[in-house]
């Protein structure tokens, strides 16, 4: 019995963090401040040239957005 | 003399406690409780609390967890976990997660969970609005899936509200 999410393509990743966003989203403003310094985490991307970084990309904190890929 | 007898105490001592946590690997609670635990990536609800049952939304229907209940693993679908104890009964609406009854303890895993009186009517009712939108500008399989989570996860709570 495959559940409609799974069988259109979609990970259980990225159906938790849908769901978790949309709770989130759904929070009174004093628990999601609670929340919110918890949830986002941030990347810094960098690509390195001979031994020494050559650039630096801060990668955006997000629940979803930064999550795109994890498919 | 006496620094035997109190070397001798602390190895009896030391035994006993070795025996005890043998004999139980967790921390019991009485017979008739359920040995319960609510787990979040980010903190604890609760923690070895002895409750009398819990309800939880699984995605096979809600499901009751009642004290020496089989073991089994429930995947959770957007709902509200209750937990009653003592005539009380808290609320809690949950995204996705686990439950995993064990012989002598229960957990709840959840990815996000807050108390019902946590989650703002007005903000619910946009959500839902947006997700039907979402839905009819869907076009390929992936998008309408997408929709179609998050226009579950916000009718979930519209009626956690409204039964409440």
């Amino acid at each position: 019995m495959v559940q409609y999410w799974r069988a259109a393509g979609v990970s259980y990743l990225r159906y938790c963090n849908l769901t978790a966003d949309a709770v989130r989203s759904a929070l009174k403003e004093q628990a999601r401040k609670k929340t919110a310094a918890k949830v986002p985490f941030s990347m810094t991307k960098s690509t390195w040239e001979a031994g020494k970084p050559v650039s630096r990309v801060q990668l955006e904190p997000a629940g979803a957005e930064a999550l795109q890929g994890a498919k | 003399m006496f620094r035997q007898a109190a070397s001798r105490a602390s190895a009896l001592a030391r035994q006993s406690a070795a025996g005890g946590q043998r004999r139980q690997m967790a921390e019991a609670v009485a017979a008739d409780k359920l040995h319960f635990n609510f787990f979040l990536p980010g903190g604890t609800i609760q923690k070895d609390a002895a409750v009398d049952m819990v309800l939880v939304p699984a995605s096979s229907g809600v499901m009751g967890i009642l004290p020496r209940h089989a073991p089994t693993v429930a995947q959770l679908r957007p709902g509200v976990v209750e937990v009653h104890s003592e005539g009380t009964k808290d609320k809690y609406f949950v995204s996705s997660g686990f439950a995993f009854v064990h012989k002598d303890r229960t957990d709840v895993c959840a990815v996000a969970a807050a108390p019902l009186s946590d989650l703002d009517a007005s903000a619910v009712a946009q959500g839902v609005t947006d997700a039907e939108a979402a839905m009819a500008a869907a076009k390929t399989d992936m998008e309408k899936a997408e929709a179609q989570i998050g226009l579950d996860t916000y009718t979930a709570m519209r009626s956690a509200l409204t039964m409440a």
